[in-house]
């Protein structure tokens, strides 16, 4: 499993660089992300762009994410593929983390587009 | 036009196998010409209907193979794709096959729930679900239609 990740001001975007996140691979990503996170108390956008599947192990893996963050901030998703925003839609939870059409909407306009 | 199997193997019951597996059905299902939204909607059924038995069929220190078919039947009135699976787990509780309610959402994020999405939306997606033990064995057959 593979994440990039990309230091902005007060925020981090983690671009999810392999296509699947299911059962296979849920603990690590749980365990890399939390690694990832210590310390950082800024906003967290996940950019799913390459992610072509979603399983619900793999959803219980972005709320297992979600809960990592302080003070109850919300995980904010960037560039979610129609197979996975159905599976988020089914299971209502579209409605429990912020969603951008993709990282660069996330970051607003004062980002370039690099 | 008789059905058409798209796949037909045993393979370990373990996540990184059902992955792999998915992953190979993906192109199949590709290649039979299956729209996108069917065929993500098959890919998730498949995907939690095998992981289930993974984490309660084969869950340690029991561990085994899943036998797995699937097949598409394409008709003029209406297309569906049946998942037939295999399974030597125990036998699977009555209560445990008929739950299909969401895992309620709460307002205080460290509540939220991790988990039991699966049966959810293997319910929501699957046309039918059957349920089968015969010889220490369990069977069970779903239809997606499309």
């Amino acid at each position: 499993m593979q994440l990039t990740t990309q230091i902005k001001t007060d925020a981090l975007c983690i671009t999810v660089e392999d296509e699947r996140i299911d059962a296979a691979i849920a603990v690590q990503f749980k365990d890399t992300f939390r690694k990832l996170l210590v310390g950082h108390k800024g906003r967290v956008v996940v950019d799913m762009e390459k992610v072509a599947f979603l399983d619900s192990s793999g959803l219980g893996a972005l709320v297992a994410v979600m809960k990592m963050l302080p003070n109850g901030q919300k995980l904010e998703l960037a560039g979610l593929r129609d197979a996975v925003q159905k599976v988020l839609r089914l299971t209502r939870m579209d409605s429990v983390f912020v969603i951008h059409p993709d990282a660069k909407t996330a970051f607003g306009s004062e980002q370039s587009a690099a | 036009m008789s059905p058409q199997t798209l796949i037909d193997c045993a393979f370990p019951g373990t996540f990184a196998h059902v992955s792999d597996h998915l992953k190979k059905l993906q192109v199949e299902l590709e290649r039979n010409a299956v729209e996108p939204e069917p065929r993500g909607d098959i890919l998730i059924v498949l995907a939690e209907v095998l992981n289930n038995i993974v984490e309660h069929a084969y869950c340690a220190p029991v561990h085994g193979d899943i036998h797995l078919t699937v097949y598409a039947h394409k008709r003029s009135d209406k297309n569906a794709v049946y998942i037939q699976t295999i399974d030597q787990g125990p036998p699977v509780p009555a209560d445990a096959l008929s739950g299909a309610a969401l895992p309620s959402l709460t307002e205080d994020i460290q509540d939220m729930p991790e988990g039991g999405f699966g049966w959810f939306m293997i319910h929501t997606l699957a046309d039918s679900i059957n349920y089968e033990r015969i010889d220490d064995e369990n069977r069970f057959t779903f239809c997606v239609g499309f």
